[in-house]
């Protein structure tokens, strides 16, 4: 539980998302900031704090320099890739709760299309010293990359509960649907059928490619300050509710296979205990959510995991097109990373601040709170969004 | 001495980085081995496989790790892995391409004998024969001069043996 000043989202910015960019990841994080602090009303120079990714290329002092930002007393980053989404927004809010700072920008920039492919093969020297060891267990065995690692997280919760390709395929067929009417999509008008999806070749049996998020190129960040503040600037401030990361036991970088939780996303569950707790609220309370789709079966495996249903009851919940547009739970409302853009779920943040804004291509009516995720079957994070009230 | 010319390129004409769409070439990737592992690929090298025993809570682990995750004691000893298994869960990888690896190949996290689950790779099985509680049994193979654990269906091994 954050205790301390109440704290808001105030500013969202982001470039466009392509293929390739043509411009340095750098140019693409200031654009990005530049683009938040403008929608947030501030300047850049009243940045105090930055959050950023482990992953991330550009450093906090090129941030600093290229923004004129004469000096900034708070900065952290968090590790876990795609976990780490969330964990940007938790670590802001506590250093603003705490009056370690006033205005901390979050953000993340690559050219993940045009550069270095996550899809691909990254090389043992991309990790961390100690983690070279660990993942060097699964790279002597030809598991290179997240998809064949965690298809066989996937392959287990098949498993346990009769779940079917098909099933992965409805969350695929809801996500394109909410990309085709997103304009700021890859897949905008490009939706996709069932039988799309099961004519989709394998990239890890069991996962096809259409279940595979995207590799794409852009800036996303995101300008945090206390709502007293947030009240009085450009923008409508979205209350941070609560935000939480987690790392269980028996965790690991996307390769937890030794304990009998594994195939229930046992991180996630850690996240969405203490983020319930937290916040006050339950998953009933939650209209609408931006669940992190690297690939899709970890939707229906997190639906489970923050307790919108039970264990093993995610492809008969959405079945009958819950989870889709004008459904009664529409998630994922930006086309998610398999129909958006894959900028490490940090879009996925700036979509549910619109939906709490009422700003969203696809608005689902009536928001109260937005739930968002960060990446599962890793150590994670996760944050709940409100409307100010 | 005349200097280079300056490069006047703007972020927008930048050259992209070449794409590596070539089958790869090249060994395997050797693990990599340290103090704490190091048991292992030695153990692998003579064709056998090790796991660590907890010498106070007497519970075999695997990844290797200096303390004992449900006790945490720092006292193990070897044991050695009858190489008998099932299969825990399984995949079927068929991209990227790696050195060493012909797509498409099964990948399993596979619960052997002494409790202790570990992921491998197998050249031998045919992913469409895997299922979850596969009867396994390790063999090895040998790649750059350099030995892998690999994996064969048990009911192969043991039909082989009649």
């Amino acid at each position: 539980m954050i205790s301390g000043r109440p704290v808001a989202i105030c500013g969202i910015g982001a470039t466009e998302f392509s293929m390739d960019s043509g411009r340095s990841e750098l140019r693409l994080a200031i654009e990005a900031i530049q683009a938040a602090v403008a929608d947030a009303g501030v300047r850049a120079s009243d940045i105090d704090g930055l959050v950023g990714f482990t992953y991330e290329g550009n450093p906090e002092t090129s941030i600093v320099r290229n923004l004129g930002i004469p000096e900034i007393n708070f900065y952290s980053r968090i590790p876990f890739g795609g976990g780490a989404a969330c964990g940007t927004v938790a670590h802001a809010a506590m250093a603003i709760a705490s009056g370690v700072a006033e205005t901390v920008v979050c953000y993340r920039a690559f050219n993940e299309r045009s550069g270095q492919r996550y899809g691909r093969d990254q090389g043992r020297e991309a990790l961390y010293y100690t983690e070279r060891w660990n993942r060097s267990w699964y790279r002597a065995f030809g598991l290179n990359t997240a998809a064949a690692r965690l298809a066989l997280t996937a392959r287990r919760y098949m498993h346990e509960f009769g779940v079917t390709t098909e099933d992965f395929g409805r969350v695929v067929v809801a996500e394109r649907a909410h990309a085709a009417t997103n304009p700021n999509a890859r897949f905008y008008g490009r939706p996709v059928t069932l039988e799309d999806h099961q004519n989709s070749p394998w990239i890890v049996d069991p996962l096809r490619k259409l279940d595979c998020c995207q590799e794409s190129d852009g800036g996303v960040a995101i300008v945090v300050t206390s709502l007293e503040r947030a009240r009085d600037l450009a923008s409508r401030p979205v209350v941070v509710r609560a935000a939480n990361q987690g790392i269980w036991q028996g965790s690991e970088e996307s390769t937890g296979y030794y304990t009998s939780e594994s195939a229930f996303l046992p991180d996630s569950a850690v996240v969405a205990r203490h983020l319930w707790s937290s916040a006050g609220i339950g998953p009933d309370d939650i209209q609408t959510a931006i669940l992190y789709d690297h690939f899709s079966p970890f939707v229906l495996m997190q639906l489970e995991a923050y307790g919108f249903c039970g264990r093993g009851e995610a492809p008969a919940f959405i079945a009958d097109g819950r989870i889709g547009p004008g459904g009664a739970f529409p998630i994922n409302t930006n086309g998610g990373l398999i129909g958006e853009a894959y900028i490490h779920q940090m879009n996925g943040i700036t979509e549910a601040v619109r939906q709490v804004r009422q700003t969203a291509a696809n608005q689902v009516p009536d928001v109260e709170n937005v739930l968002v995720t960060a990446g599962p079957g890793i150590p994670t994070s996760a944050a709940i969004l409100g409307v100010d009230r | 001495m005349t200097m280079p010319p300056v490069s006047t390129a703007s972020p927008e004409s930048m050259p992209k980085p070449a794409e590596t769409t070539a089958a790869p070439i090249g060994p395997r990737e050797r693990p990599l081995i340290n103090g704490d592992n190091a048991y292992f690929w030695e153990g692998v090298q003579e064709r056998t496989l090790i796991f660590q025993k907890c010498d106070d809570c007497e519970k075999v682990r695997h990844p290797s790790s200096p303390a004992c995750p449900s006790c945490c004691s720092m006292a193990w000893q070897p044991v050695t892995s009858t190489g008998s298994g099932t299969v825990y869960t399984f995949a079927i990888v068929h991209h990227p391409q790696l050195p060493g690896f012909q797509t498409p190949y099964p990948v399993m996290v596979v619960e052997f004998e002494e409790g202790a689950r570990m992921a491998l790779s197998s050249s031998k099985i045919d992913g469409r024969d895997l299922y979850i509680g596969a009867p396994v049994q390790v063999a090895f193979k040998v790649d750059d001069d350099f030995v892998y654990p690999d994996l064969e269906l048990r009911s192969l091994v043991d039909k082989a043996a009649l």
